[in-house]
C-alpha cells in the first residue's frame, strides 16, 4: 500500500489557512469592540462606511469565516482529509457567491478565491482528488440500500431548505416591490427633520424656490421641467372581503408631469383624472383588495367624493397600492390650504449633480429642505422592513438546521455502523482510506442536495402568491408584494442544505477512516 | 411500569444515537419554544380591554383632527358613559436620535373614568387638575431620566416643530398591564396643549382634538352606540368613524399577518422536522430488535407487552429530548434578543411549554407506529430467521 505521506506544500495550506483565519478573528473582534468598547472616535469610523444592515452582514461573515478557518487549518495541518475537502466544498461557495450575488464581493473573497486557484494547481490537492477513486455509483446505489432512512433524513433536510427559501423568497419579494420604487436620477425634496411624506409639508413659496434651483429636465412637449410637487395623505379605506376592517392607504395628489417620472407608469384602465376635477385613479394592486376602487366607485375623503375613473400600474413598485389624484382637489379636501405640497419630486439632469444640490440646499438659509434620490429613499425604508424578516427568518434556519443536521449524522452513523464489513472489504481490495471517507461525505452531501431539491420545488409553488406586507412608508402603509424565486435564491438554498449534509457526515466519515480492517473483518 | 428499567435499557444501548435523536430533539424544540413565544407578542386577549372603551378619530384618516366641540354632543348620546379625548405630541427629545419617549396630551378632568387600566393616585389627579402645565410620567420614565416630582422639564412636538412647552412633573401614572410597565410616557394636560398650538402654531387648533374616547354603557351595546355616535356627525365635514379599542387592536395585529402566518408555519415545519428525526432511530431500532423480538414472543411476550415497550422507548426518547429543549427555550430567548434587539417584547412565557407537551406525546406515539408495526407483525419463526 502506498504510505500516506503529506506533501510539504499541504503544510503551507494549511498554515496560510489558519493565518487568514486569525486575521478574519480580529477583524472580526474589532468590528465588534469597535461599536461597543474601543473610544467613539473608531465607531464613527466604522459607521461612515458601513449602515447597519452591512454591518451586521459583514460581522456575520467575518465571524463564520474565521471559525471555518481556523477549523479547515487546523484539520489540513493534522492532515485530515475532510479538511482538504471541505477546503474545496467552501472555496465553491463562496467563489460561485463571489460570482453571482454582486452585494458580498468584497476584497477578502478575492484573496481566498487566488489562493484556490494557486493551491489547485498544487500537486497536494490534485493527489488528494486523484485519490477519490471509489466510484460515484457505490456512493448512488448506497444511498438507497435503506430507503425508509434515508427518505426520512432527506424530508428533515427538505423541510428546513423550504423554510430556509420561503424566507428568502420574501425578502426578494420586499426587496423587489421597494428597491423597484424609485429611480437613480429623480429626487425628493421633504421638509428638514422629518421622515414620512405624510409629515412633511412644504410652503408653495418653498416650492418655487425648488422650482428654480435649475437643476432639472426640461420637457420639450409640456414646455416645463420634469418637476412636480406633491401632497400625500393617509386615509383609510375598508378591506374588500371584511368592510369592518379600514386600513392605510396613501392618497398623492399630483400635477401632469408626475406619471412621467415614474418611467413604469401606465394607464390601465379607464381615463387619466383631470386637472380640478374630483376624481382620481387607482393603483393595480390596490382593486383586488380594497373595496371602493373599482372604476365608477367613489372613495370619500373627508366629506369629498373623488370618483373613480382609471386604474394604473407602475411595475409593481410602492406606487401600485397608492391611489392618485390632481394636487388641488385634494389639497382642498384634506384641508391643507396654503401648503405647497408634501414633498416635491424633479428628474435631475445629470444624476452625478446631487452632490451639487445637496450643498446649495446646505448654503440656502431660509430653505429648510432635504434632498435624496428617490431609490436611496425607498431603499431605507426598504431595509427595516427586509431586515426585521431576513434576520428573524434566518436566524429561526439555523436553529432549525441544527436539528435537521443531526438527523443527518444518526442517519450517517448507523449507515457506517451497518457497512463495517463493506468497509473492511473495499479497504482489503486497495481503496484508500480518503477515498471511502469522501465516497461516505459525498453520500451525506447527496442527502442534502435532494433535500434541497424537494425543498426548493414545494416553495416554487409559491413562488406567484401575493402577500400583503407592513412597510415602514407612511406610517405602516400596506403593500403587496410577490415571493420570488431567483436563481440565487436557489444557489443558497443548494448551498445551505449541502452544508447541512456535510456537517452531518464528517464526523460519521472520520469514523469510516478510522476503523482498522482487521476489526472491521470481526 | 414494570418495564420501566427495560425501556431505560433499551433507549440507551445505542448511546451516541440516542444522545444525538435527543439532542436533534431539543434544539429543534428550542427553536419551536422561542417562536412560540415570538408568537405570544402578537397575541391580545380581550379580558385585558376595558369593557365598552371606544376610539373616535376622524373618518378620512387618523391622523386628523376633530373638533373640539364634538366632545359635547356626544355626551348627550344615550349609552355614552363618558367621553375624553387625547392628542399625539411627540417621541423625539433632545437633538439625540437615541433618546425618545412617548408624549400625549390627555384630558385632565375625564381620563380616569374611562382609563382603569391605568394607576394615578387620588392625591395626583388632583395636583394634576391644579397644575397647568402639570405632567404625569411612568415611573420607568421617571427613574431613567431621574426627574421628581416638581421638576419643571421643556418638552417639544414632533409636528409643531416651533413648539417648546415648559411642564411640571407632578406625579406618576402606571400602566396595570404587565406588558406596559416598561414604556416610557408623558401625558400633559389637554388644555395646555390646545392653548399653546393655539397661540404657537394656527388659532382654530385651540378648538381641536386628537381623538377621543368614550365609555359604552352598557359595554354590550357598543357597537350601536358607536354607530349611533357616528350618525351624528354623518354628512359634516368632519364625518367620525367610532370603533371598539379591540378593533384597533386586532389591526395592529393584522398588520403582521403575513408574518404571523410564517411564524406558525415554520412552527409546524419544525414538529415534522422532531417527527421525522424520532422517526428515522425508531425506525433503526426496529430494524435491529426483529430477532429480539422474536425471543421476546417466545419467551411469553404478548403484542401488548411489545408495544408498550416500544412505544415507551420512543415517548421516553422524545421526553428526554422535551425538557433538554425546554430548559433551552430561556437561555435561547436570551441570545436572540441580544443578536436581534428590535425584538426587545419576547420573552419566555410559561404557556408555550404548554405546546411542548402535547406536541411530543403525538411525536412520540407516531414515531413508535414503525417499531410496533413491525414487532407484532413479524412472526416468531420469520424474525428468528432474519439475518441482519
Amino acid at each position: 500500500m502506498v504510505e500516506n505521506r503529506k506533501p510539504k506544500s499541504l503544510f503551507v495550506l494549511g498554515w496560510i489557512i489558519v493565518i487568514l483565519g486569525v486575521i478574519f478573528t480580529l477583524l472580526s473582534a474589532f468590528l465588534i469592540l469597535g461599536k461597543t468598547v474601543l473610544p467613539e472616535e473608531v465607531e464613527l469610523w466604522i459607521d461612515q462606511y458601513f449602515d447597519f444592515e452591512a454591518y451586521t452582514l459583514l460581522i456575520i461573515l467575518m465571524v463564520f469565516r474565521s471559525v471555518y478557518h481556523i477549523v479547515m487549518g487546523i484539520a489540513l495541518l493534522k492532515g485530515q482529509n475532510w479538511g482538504r475537502l471541505w477546503f474545496l466544498w467552501l472555496m465553491l461557495i463562496e467563489t460561485c457567491l463571489g460570482l453571482l450575488d454582486p452585494d458580498i464581493v468584497d476584497a477578502g473573497r478575492a484573496v481566498i478565491f487566488l489562493i484556490f486557484l494557486y493551491f489547485l494547481t498544487r500537486p497536494s490537492i490534485t493527489y488528494y482528488l486523484g485519490k477519490v477513486t471509489v466510484p460515484l455509483k457505490y456512493t448512488f446505489k448506497s444511498l438507497f440500500s435503506r430507503p425508509l432512512t434515508t427518505v426520512l433524513t432527506i424530508l428533515g433536510i427538505s423541510l428546513v431548505s423550504f423554510m430556509f427559501c420561503i424566507v428568502l423568497m420574501l425578502a426578494n419579494g420586499i426587496a423587489k416591490v421597494l428597491v423597484a420604487t424609485g429611480e437613480d436620477d429623480n429626487v425628493i425634496f421633504m421638509e428638514k427633520n422629518k421622515f414620512s411624506e405624510i409629515e412633511s409639508m412644504l410652503s408653495p413659496e418653498e416650492v418655487d424656490k425648488i422650482e428654480n434651483l435649475g437643476y432639472f429636465v426640461f420637457d420639450e412637449e409640456y414646455g416645463e421641467q420634469l418637476l412636480s410637487p406633491e401632497l400625500a395623505a393617509s386615509i383609510t379605506l375598508p378591506d374588500i372581503n371584511d368592510t369592518t376592517k379600514l386600513k392605510n392607504v396613501t392618497m398623492r395628489g399630483t400635477n401632469e408631469i408626475a406619471p412621467r417620472l415614474r418611467r413604469g407608469f401606465r394607464l390601465v384602465e379607464g381615463e387619466m383624472y383631470e386637472m380640478g376635477l374630483p376624481n382620481c385613479i387607482v393603483g393595480k394592486a390596490l382593486t383586488k383588495r380594497m373595496a371602493n376602487c373599482r372604476i365608477g366607485d367613489s372613495i370619500n375623503v373627508a366629506g369629498d367624493y373623488f370618483q373613480v375613473i382609471g386604474v394604473f400600474e407602475t411595475g409593481g413598485t410602492m406606487y401600485d397600492s397608492e391611489i392618485w389624484t390632481d394636487i388641488f382637489s385634494l389639497r382642498d379636501s384634506y384641508n391643507r390650504q396654503g401648503v405647497g405640497g408634501s414633498i416635491v419630486m424633479a428628474r435631475l439632469e445629470d444624476k452625478n449633480d446631487i452632490e451639487a444640490l445637496k450643498k446649495e440646499l446646505d448654503e440656502t438659509p431660509d430653505l429648510e429642505v432635504r434632498a435624496f434620490i428617490e431609490k436611496n429613499y425607498y431603499k431605507g425604508q426598504s431595509e427595516n422592513t427586509t431586515g426585521f424578516l431576513k434576520y428573524l427568518g434566518l436566524f429561526i434556519c439555523v436553529v432549525f438546521a441544527l436539528g435537521a443536521t443531526i438527523g443527518a449524522m444518526i442517519t450517517m452513523y448507523s449507515a457506517v455502523a451497518n457497512r463495517t464489513n463493506e468497509i473492511a472489504t473495499m479497504r482489503s481490495l486497495g481503496f484508500q482510506a480518503e477515498g471511502i471517507q469522501a465516497a461516505f461525505l459525498i453520500e451525506s452531501m447527496m442527502i442534502g442536495a435532494l433535500g434541497a431539491v424537494i425543498g426548493i420545488a414545494a416553495a416554487s409553488v409559491f413562488s406567484t402568491f401575493e402577500i400583503q406586507m407592513f412597510s415602514t412608508v407612511n406610517f405602516f402603509g400596506e403593500f403587496y408584494l410577490r415571493m420570488t424565486l431567483t436563481l440565487l435564491t436557489v444557489l443558497y438554498t443548494f448551498i445551505f442544505a449541502i452544508s447541512m449534509g456535510f456537517v452531518g457526515g464528517v464526523f460519521p466519515s472520520i469514523q469510516a477512516t478510522r476503523m482498522k480492517i482487521v476489526d472491521a473483518f470481526r | 411500569m414494570k418495564f420501566l428499567n427495560l425501556i431505560v435499557k433499551n433507549a440507551f444501548r445505542h448511546k451516541l444515537r440516542t444522545i444525538l435523536t435527543i439532542l436533534g430533539l431539543a434544539i429543534t424544540i428550542m427553536a419551536f419554544g422561542i417562536v412560540r413565544n415570538i408568537l405570544e407578542v402578537f397575541s391580545f386577549s380581550e379580558s385585558d380591554l376595558i369593557p365598552g372603551h371606544l376610539i373616535t378619530t376622524h373618518k378620512t384618516s387618523q391622523m386628523q383632527f376633530l373638533p373640539y366641540s364634538h366632545i359635547e354632543k356626544m355626551r348627550q348620546v344615550e349609552g355614552v358613559k363618558a367621553a375624553t379625548y387625547g392628542f399625539f405630541i411627540g417621541f423625539r427629545y433632545g437633538d439625540d436620535p437615541e433618546e425618545f419617549f412617548m408624549r400625549m396630551a390627555i384630558d385632565q378632568d375625564n381620563f380616569y373614568k374611562i382609563r382603569t387600566d391605568w394607576e394615578v393616585s387620588e392625591e395626583d389627579i388632583e395636583d394634576f387638575k391644579n397644575t397647568t402645565n402639570g405632567a404625569l410620567i411612568t415611573p420607568h420614565l421617571k427613574l431613567k431620566n431621574g426627574w421628581e416630582e416638581g421638576d419643571v422639564v421643556t418638552i417639544g412636538s414632533d409636528y409643531f416643530e416651533t413648539l417648546s412647552l415648559e411642564v411640571e412633573i407632578v406625579g406618576t401614572l402606571a400602566f396595570k398591564r404587565e406588558e406596559n410597565q416598561q414604556l416610557d410616557m408623558m401625558f400633559i394636560r389637554g388644555d395646555y396643549f390646545r392653548r399653546a398650538i393655539g397661540q404657537e402654531v394656527s388659532p382654530e387648533l385651540e378648538h381641536q382634538v386628537g381623538w377621543i374616547e368614550l365609555l359604552a354603557d352598557p359595554p354590550d351595546d357598543a357597537a350601536e352606540i358607536a354607530a349611533r355616535v357616528d350618525s351624528l356627525f354623518m354628512n359634516s365635514d368632519m364625518e367620525t368613524s367610532t370603533k371598539p379599542v379591540n378593533a384597533y387592536a386586532t389591526a395592529q395585529i393584522d398588520r403582521f399577518r403575513t408574518i404571523i402566518t410564517a411564524l406558525k408555519v415554520s412552527s409546524y415545519l419544525m414538529i415534522g422536522v422532531i417527527l421525522l428525526v424520532l422517526i428515522n432511530t425508531m425506525s433503526m431500532v426496529a430494524r435491529e430488535r426483529i430477532n429480539e423480538n422474536a425471543v421476546l414472543k417466545t419467551l411469553g411476550f404478548r403484542a401488548r407487552h411489545l408495544i408498550t415497550l416500544n412505544f415507551g422507548e420512543s415517548l421516553f426518547v422524545a421526553i428526554l429530548g422535551a425538557i433538554l429543549g425546554a430548559a433551552l427555550i430561556w437561555p435561547g430567548i436570551i441570545l436572540f434578543k441580544a443578536l436581534m434587539p428590535f425584538l426587545g417584547q419576547v420573552k419566555f412565557e410559561w404557556i408555550t411549554l404548554a405546546w411542548v407537551g402535547p406536541a411530543l406525546v403525538i411525536v412520540g406515539i407516531l414515531a413508535s407506529l414503525v417499531p410496533v408495526i413491525k414487532a407484532v407483525r413479524t412472526s416468531i419463526v420469520d424474525g428468528l430467521r432474519t439475518v441482519e
